[in-house]
């Protein structure tokens, strides 16, 4: 019993990957260069895939976003996205 | 009512000793640190002397909130007019004199004359005396402090200690604390050297306490919390200010090959993350500071956790700078230094400058006696350091003076090659990429400085930052989207946070802890801090004018030694853009510069042509008293 629900599990989450390889790509600017990223990724995921340490700023199609809208905005596929490590001295 | 300020004042040529006291209605127009050694050197000595003469003064100066429990409160300040600049001299460090030179009761330490023959000072309280150095003269800091405690037989002290860069006046000679930090830059142990003072010894003894410290308390209650919510804060913990690297080399920032270019090739080796996972042994702190940012390395037979670590700037210095890529080279040449009492960030750099001159064949191998001076060739540190510490050999010689001066007696051109302002060689942070230091660099009084103005990005943070929010309690300003960016915004931003900076330094507080953007305090708890400790009702306007108060007592200072706008410029180099990496192609160019000097100008209220300050500027800062100096 536990054997198949492991299957089940296993099966389940190969579906899951297959469909991210797939079909939830996209291709966007960042910081100049072409990438391809997630589909439906926000602003704080992609901070997050990219290992950017610190505090981030972040443009998307110019547009300055404020903090508080990391979580919630979702880049689109073509969207110019510019990120910068917000850096005192030291 | 405002503390009066307690003065040692030991003169080596009289040997006399006394202890002056300053009320507190004049201290707290020029409350501790570098306002207070400001004050102190233009009361005591005049701008045109020569910096290794006898009549140079060079004074230790802490502050009322020197050691009261808070992060970032042990700092202190060394003044004197600089050899290196020529300038008034300025120079902080942290680590745990400046507490125990405050629970000694002093609020500064001032050295007059010069001694016949090496002393050392001891302090226990008032019992202050001059001890013959004789038998210390000529060995490493690590080893004179070790003499020190076991001649002394006692554990508990704290000591400022000169090595033989100091003892041998190199132009950019250090004092040591703790064999790990350093009042580095604008050639301060030289002076120390010049009076044949090897060290500084204080007891430890019971810091005071604050004026409410159960107020107090709710600032340094939740400190943990605090840092585990700053990501700029956790990073300095976690890889020191040499995380700063990682960012710079990703970002295409990183001097290299003496400011060439800001890409280096390799860079990864040597990297603030790297030096976490590699050599890295631990942490150490200053006095009371809950940040931990110091590096200890080790590396087995070659660099001993005795001496610290790299702090970003020795990495640039000794890594990009030579495009040397090898971290371990880097760590022995910082333990180099320690040891041996110089700056790392005028050393490194002077060699960086070497190695471009032997690169276009202005040194040959006659003179450095056959050490390759070649960039990315990081096994002459071991060779060339000494040698410049005992200004041994032609070589020796030719570099203990700095870039500048080197250039001048090579000729040839070789003054192309020189990154310096005032003679002080450029800290590593791009002005291509943070203009506002292209401003900064130029304006600042004792040389190019990157801790004397918040960086630029605070202005392209988000605008509900704490980045964001924090510098815009100083003023109003403009948003910033990229690099490369010199306007009159930036002037602004270079004059408004260049006074809070000389604020803090005044404070002795340290710039990693409290400040104007990323930092840990931010500016209304600075407020609330000093209302604990002091019962004093400040404003954010009142300790800007401290600042103001610092720069512009400088600023006259080098008036009346000759410095005029003139000397406010920047090496040709910095104007040319990036030329490879991420950002290439960023630049600021000369007119975009010099109009924002005209700006930062007329905001300090300062004269344009002169670059001096006003004397109506002086007398609305109560600095009136200094058009009586000479």
């Amino acid at each position: 019993m536990l054997k198949h629900l492991i299957s089940l599990v296993w099966i389940g989450s190969l579906t899951y990957h297959k469909e991210k390889i797939d079909g939830e790509m996209m291709e966007v600017t960042i910081n100049n260069k072409k990438e391809i990223i997630p589909d439906n990724i926000t602003v704080a995921e992609l901070i997050k895939q990219k290992n950017m340490r610190g505090n981030c700023s972040v443009w998307v199609n110019e547009k300055h976003l404020l903090l508080k809208e990391y979580d919630t905005f979702v880049i689109q596929a073509n969207d110019d996205v510019k990120i910068i490590v917000i850096l005192g001295g030291g | 009512m405002f503390p009066a300020a307690k003065i040692l004042e030991v003169d080596l040529s009289k040997k006399t000793i006394n202890i002056n006291v300053i009320p507190g209605e004049i201290y707290q127009k020029y409350p501790g640190g570098s306002a207070l050694g400001m004050y102190l050197l233009l009361n005591n000595t005049k701008a045109t002397i020569d910096p290794l003469s006898a009549e140079n003064v060079l004074i230790f100066a802490v502050s009322p909130f020197t050691g009261y429990p808070i992060s970032g409160q042990s700092r202190m300040t060394v003044t004197a007019k600089s050899p290196l600049t020529g300038t008034a001299g300025d120079s902080q460090v942290g680590g745990d004199i400046p507490v125990h030179i405050k629970s000694n009761g002093y609020d500064a330490i001032m050295i007059k004359g010069k001694a016949n023959t090496p002393v050392y000072l001891y302090i226990n309280k008032e019992d202050v005396q001059i001890r013959e150095a004789g038998h210390l003269w000529g060995k490493i800091t690590g080893e004179a402090e070790k003499e020190i405690r076991k001649e002394l037989n006692e554990n508990h002290l704290e000591m400022s200690v000169i090595g033989p860069a100091g003892e041998n006046m190199v132009l950019y000679a250090s004092i040591i604390h703790q064999q790990t930090r350093a009042n580095g830059r604008n050639g301060m142990g030289a002076v120390m050297g010049s009076k044949k003072l090897k060290a500084i010894v204080v007891k430890q003894q019971k810091t005071s306490l604050p004026y409410n410290l159960s107020a107090l308390k709710t600032l340094t209650v939740d400190v943990k919390k605090r840092i585990e919510k700053n990501p700029v804060i956790v990073d300095l913990a976690v890889n020191g200010t040499a995380g700063v690297t990682d960012f710079h080399l990703q970002e295409g920032f990183l001097p290299t090959e003496n400011w060439k270019s800001g890409y280096l090739e390799g860079g990864e080796r040597i990297k603030g993350t790297t030096m976490t996972k590699t050599i890295l042994k631990g942490t150490d702190t200053c006095y009371g500071c809950a940040i931990r940012c110091k590096r200890v390395v080790e590396i087995e037979g070659k660099v001993s956790p005795e001496y610290g670590g790299p702090e970003y700037e020795t990495v640039s210095t000794f890594g990009s700078y030579c495009k040397v890529t090898n971290l371990e080279d880097i760590a022995l040449a910082n333990q180099l230094c320690n040891m041996y009492g110089l700056d790392t960030i005028s050393c490194g750099a002077t060699i960086a400058f070497a190695m471009e001159c032997y690169e276009a064949g202005l040194l040959n191998e006659e003179l450095t006696k056959g050490i390759e001076l070649k960039f990315g060739n990081g096994k002459v540190f071991e060779k060339i350091i000494p040698k410049i510490a005992m200004r041994e050999e032609s070589i020796g010689v030719l570099l203990a003076d700095g870039s500048a001066r080197a250039a001048e007696k090579i000729g040839n051109g070789a003054e192309k090659f020189v990154i310096t302002v005032k003679k002080q060689e450029m800290p590593a942070h791009m002005p291509q990429m943070k203009p506002n230091l292209a401003i900064n660099y130029a304006v600042n009084p004792f040389g190019a400085d990157h801790q004397s103005s918040e960086h630029d990005p605070a202005l392209m943070a988000p605008e509900d930052s704490q980045d964001w929010l924090w510098v815009n309690k100083l003023a109003s300003f403009k948003p910033v989207k990229s690099y490369g960016v010199l306007d009159e915004n930036k002037a602004k931003f270079a004059w408004e946070t260049q006074k809070f900076y000389a604020m803090l330094d005044s404070l002795s507080l340290c710039q990693f802890v409290w400040g104007p953007a990323w930092q840990l305090y931010g500016p209304d708890e600075l407020i609330n801090f000093i209302k604990y400790s002091l019962d004093w009702d400040t404003t954010i306007e009142e300790l800007q004018e401290i600042g103001e108060r610092r720069i512009n007592m400088m600023r006259y200072f080098n008036a009346l030694a000759g410095f005029t706008r003139k000397e406010d410029k920047l090496p040709e180099r910095i104007f040319e853009a990036i030329p490879d990496g991420p950002n290439a192609g960023t630049k600021i160019s000369k007119e975009e510069f010099e109009h924002a000097l005209d700006k930062y100008y007329e905001f300090a209220g300062w004269d344009i042509n002169s670059g001096n300050p006003h004397v109506e500027t002086l007398n609305k800062l109560g600095l009136d008293w200094l058009t009586n100096l000479s």
